[in-house]
């Protein structure tokens, strides 16, 4: 028996151990629920994946469940085969919580390394972007000021342009450059046919407006003398007639259109003689490109 | 454990190692009680396999304390080893609860940032 239970593996040994005895009858009592339960539980320690790692607590159990199986050869009824059983049996799970706790904290370790490397990588993932998003909103800003200084150098280069030409004001609005020719200059009082000095004026605006590139809207305006019908009719027809001696003078005419606002959007005193001619007008305005 | 008490118990180890002759568990006394506290401060109440494994550690230590005082030291070995077992089973459960909980948890943790990475959050 004593070298049957010294055998290189101990589970071999209890197995043999049950096969001998049961095959000789060495033991007339079955062994008890408490042995049965500490046997279980050791091959289920012994025998699990983790088992390497808690070696002392495997062999701690195993040392009980010697003394259990002594105790049970001794007095297989005895209070030490049961003493020692459930101790042997608390020891054999107390090694394999051990041995899926140590498995457990490896792991948790390789985890706790991964999430390190990947929230390095997000970062360096979210760095990228922001110098991705600087990097545009600095272009944005650039093209931008470009853009806002390109219309400023033409806004004064058509400004300059037209300095000379009598009877005309150039002025900044949020639409474009608004250039204002009096009523008076362009047409006779309710004609919408332009006069050969108006023509002439246009004429040199024409060099400096097809310089310029922009789109032009042409809109005509009038004094409140007269129907409303009356009014939007002639200030169309005299924004018709600007336009139409503009494309004459070899600007595209997909770069201009031409609308009548009458009487609406007066700029003086329509009870003076001198606010309605300066409501009498024509508005070239240079319309800015859309950001 | 009042100081009165621990002066008694020390006293009936001594004399019950006079009396009997038989060696006195006072190590595996020791050894019990520390594997209690052990436990305790790990937060084996907490966790409820390892609660119950702490109070039935609890009261085998108390019912093998007073045979200790009564000298019966044959009756409180045993249960004083079960009492320790029984300890460092609610200890190790609770070790194991908390280990595979943390893991879970940074897997998750993972899992989630991976999924945020993926849809550019």
């Amino acid at each position: 028996m004593i070298m049957l239970l010294t055998a290189k593996s101990t589970y071999a040994s209890l197995a043999l151990l049950t096969f001998t005895c049961g095959a000789l009858g060495c033991a007339s009592a079955p062994p008890p629920r408490e042995l049965q339960d500490a046997r279980a539980a050791y091959r289920a320690a012994a025998e699990s994946p983790a088992a390497v790692k808690a070696q002392r607590d495997i062999g701690e159990a195993k040392e009980a469940l010697g003394r259990a199986e002594a105790a049970f050869d001794d007095d297989p009824k005895g209070a030490g085969t049961r003493d020692w059983s459930y101790i042997a049996q608390r020891k054999a799970h107390s090694a394999r919580a051990r041995a899926s706790a140590l498995t457990a904290l490896d792991d948790g370790r390789a985890a706790k390394g991964e999430l390190v490397a990947l929230r390095a990588q997000e970062k360096a993932l979210r760095d990228h972007e922001l110098d991705g998003a600087r990097s545009a909103l600095a272009g944005e800003r650039g093209r931008a000021e470009s853009e806002r200084q390109a219309r400023a150098d033409a806004d004064a280069k058509t400004r300059d342009a037209l300095a000379t030409i009598a009877g005309m004001t150039a002025t900044q609005s949020d639409r474009g450059l608004v250039l204002t020719l009096s009523g008076s200059v362009l047409f006779a009082s309710g004609k919408s046919t332009l006069l050969p000095a108006a023509q002439a004026r246009l004429a040199e605006a024409s060099t400096a407006l097809k310089a310029d590139g922009r789109s032009i809207h042409v809109v005509g305006h009038t004094d409140s003398t007269g129907s409303d019908q009356t009014n939007l009719t002639l200030s169309r027809q005299r924004a018709e007639a600007v336009r139409a001696y503009l494309v004459s003078k070899g600007m595209t005419s997909g770069r201009i259109d031409a609308e009548g606002a009458g009487k609406d959007h007066p700029i003086a005193d329509n009870a003076t003689p001198e606010g309605r001619a300066n409501n009498r007008r024509v508005e070239l305005i240079l319309v800015n490109a859309k950001p | 454990m009042k100081p009165s008490s621990i002066f008694a118990l020390l006293v009936s180890l001594t004399t019950a190692a006079c009396v009997s002759g038989a060696p006195v568990p006072a190590d595996k006394l020791a050894r019990s009680e520390s594997a209690i506290r052990s436990a305790e401060e790990l937060g084996a109440e907490r966790n409820a396999e390892g609660a119950r494994y702490l109070q039935a550690a609890r009261e085998q230590l108390a019912t093998g304390r007073k045979f200790v005082i009564d000298g019966d030291q044959a009756t409180a070995t045993p249960l004083l080893l079960r009492a320790e077992a029984d300890a460092e089973l609610a200890m190790n459960i609770t070790r194991e609860s908390t280990a595979i909980a943390d893991a879970r948890k940074t897997r998750d943790e993972i899992a989630s940032l991976q999924t945020s990475m993926k849809g550019g959050k």
